[in-house]
């Protein structure tokens, strides 16, 4: 006996799109989610599908989902039975999707939690006044990417932290073996970098855009995952609609196919990929982070020189030349929160990644009907140039300039 | 197993050494890329793009997106996903992208090599953190 995952091979949404031209406030979530029950039930793959497993069950199949109301949106049911009757029930549905489930193990993480109190100062917030964000406050600037969501990828978030309260919209974790993403409840760091991360996006004090919510997908729990955890947890940020923008740093070192076509389709989905490109230094970076289609982030330092660990070069792929990072932002010497509360200051082109994304949330905050490509020439086309190589700077130093 | 080069031409060093080094019943887990050879992934999207401002919020846009993408999807690679579940491979991913984790025997992860939908495999490998520097002594205290 195995439990399967057993489910229409088409999705309602490939048929539905008349559902999406219509405004989902809650006051019509109720009817819509009857509209697509109600076409669920009427499906005939989906009625095939549960008459067959109604009466195999004196051959052993047995139902373990019990939220029928679940079951009847993705039309997706948990079923235990002999691996015979899952083979006989793909033969008899050829429309259906019948998987096997496998169970996961369990990557442990690893804790380093600081009990100290600190409190952060005007002079540590350095990277603020590089891309502009401390003038233009000053000036009256009052953007702070309200309405945008970013989802993170990393080892989590410590919500409790007084930069973060309030900030953090959900934390999820990611199970290949049953490829679905878990609430994780409360939201936690598994490791500490996922907390300075966050800090730098939405933080009260060091963060760029503090309207932001950040959703936090723990796709390396401890600072370990596999490119399996990667394609499912870009596959769950991609498909939430209210995500509009994907930080990570994280990452395979050298150049990695298997995950551009994936990092491709979020922008088919309206999403922004902003990674890191490495702390590797000269002509080494890793995938996903040296990919044409993400916005590729390296590092600079506070003399606004690009950082001798910052990955970049030039890469060939499909016959195209391009140069990593598109962009650099301040990524050493950078204060944020950490795990437990207080600030440290680290380096890294993981610091510069958020800050980039950032600047991305306040310039969906001014334009919110910018697409994703437009996105992306806005924040190349107002860099700083810092009259380095373009395989060290990219376009330069990133500034808030569009978002004003 | 014996690989051939038709089959070292579509995989990745690490799953070519595994797939060499297997009995053919081992469970292998693979990253695969379905669709035909040589797709400029960028062009693909450019061409295809639907503006926000025909939506009644953010939200409903990036549905569509999504919706459009899941049904290109089942035309796209609908064959090749159904070529490797009759191999007995268990597939999981590929909902807005031609990208999916395919796990079972060696035997059968060589054998979908042969599917011309099959575009690229590679075996699943650890994805590390890029790791910072962190220095506790910058730290700002009280």
């Amino acid at each position: 006996m195995s439990i399967y995952i057993v489910r229409p091979r088409e999705t309602l949404a490939a048929r539905s799109i008349v559902l999406i031209s219509r405004k989902f406030t809650s006051a019509s979530r109720q009817s819509q989610i009857e509209e697509v029950s109600s076409l669920r039930m009427e499906d005939p793959v989906d009625q095939g599908i549960r008459r067959w497993l109604s009466d195999s069950q004196s051959r052993g199949v047995i139902h373990i989902s019990k939220k029928k109301s679940y079951t009847k949106i993705t039309g997706t049911t948990i079923v235990e039975m002999p691996d015979e009757e899952a083979e006989r029930l793909r033969r008899d549905f050829p429309d259906a999707l019948v998987l096997r489930d496998q169970q996961i193990e369990l990557i442990r993480p690893r804790r380093s939690i600081s009990s100290a109190k600190h409190k952060i100062k005007a002079p540590d917030l350095w990277h603020l006044r590089a891309i502009g964000i401390e003038a233009a406050r000053k000036n009256g600037y009052k953007g702070s990417g309200r309405d945008v969501t970013i989802a993170e990828l990393d080892t989590g978030v410590d919500p409790s932290h007084p930069e973060l309260e309030g900030k953090i919209a959900g934390a999820y974790t990611f199970d290949v073996n049953q490829w679905e993403a878990q609430p994780m409840t409360p939201s936690q760091d598994t490791e500490g970098h996922g907390t300075h991360v966050a800090g730098l996006i939405c933080g009260n004090k060091v963060g760029v855009a503090p309207g932001v919510k950040v959703l936090s997908g723990v796709m390396i729990p401890g600072g370990y995952g596999n490119l399996s955890d990667f394609i499912l947890a870009l596959e769950w940020a991609g498909t939430q609609p209210e995500v509009k923008i994907v930080c990570m740093s994280a990452g395979i070192r050298g150049y990695l196919p298997e995950m551009r076509e994936v990092v491709a389709d979020l922008l088919t989905v309206g999403v922004l990929p902003v990674f890191a490109t490495g702390n590797e230094g000269r002509n080494r970076t890793r995938s996903p982070g040296n990919y044409n289609e993400v916005v590729s982030v390296g590092a600079i330092n506070r003399k606004n020189r690009v950082a001798s660990f910052s990955s970049g070069g030039t890469l060939i792929a499909d016959n195209h030349q391009y140069v990593v990072p598109d962009l650099v932002a301040p990524g050493v010497d950078v204060y944020s929160s950490v795990m437990g509360g207080g600030y440290e200051a680290w380096d890294g082109t993981s610091m510069a990644t958020p800050i980039v994304s950032g600047i991305a949330a306040l310039i969906l905050e001014k334009y919110p009907d910018i697409s994703v490509t437009d996105l992306i020439d806005e924040l190349l086309s107002t860099c700083k140039d810092l009259r380095q190589h373009e395989d060290r700077q990219g376009k330069g130093l990133v500034q808030i300039k569009a978002a004003r | 197993m014996k690989l051939e080069e038709r089959h070292i031409k579509k995989i990745d060093p690490l799953l070519r050494d595994a797939l060499r080094d297997a009995k053919g019943d081992e469970v292998l887990r693979a990253v695969m890329v379905l669709g035909p050879q040589g797709i400029d992934a960028r062009k693909e999207y450019r061409g295809q793009e639907l503006a926000s401002s025909q939506f009644p919020s953010h939200e409903a846009y990036r549905k569509a997106l999504i919706e459009r993408r899941q049904s290109e999807l089942v035309h796209d690679t609908g064959e090749t996903r159904q070529a490797l579940e009759d191999l007995s491979l268990t597939l999981r991913g590929g909902k807005i992208s031609k990208t999916v984790v395919v796990e079972g025997s060696a035997r059968q992860i060589l054998a979908s090599l042969e599917l011309s939908g099959v575009r690229h495999a590679s075996l699943d490998q650890p994805i590390g953190l890029i790791e910072p520097r962190r220095r506790g002594d910058k730290r700002s205290k009280k």
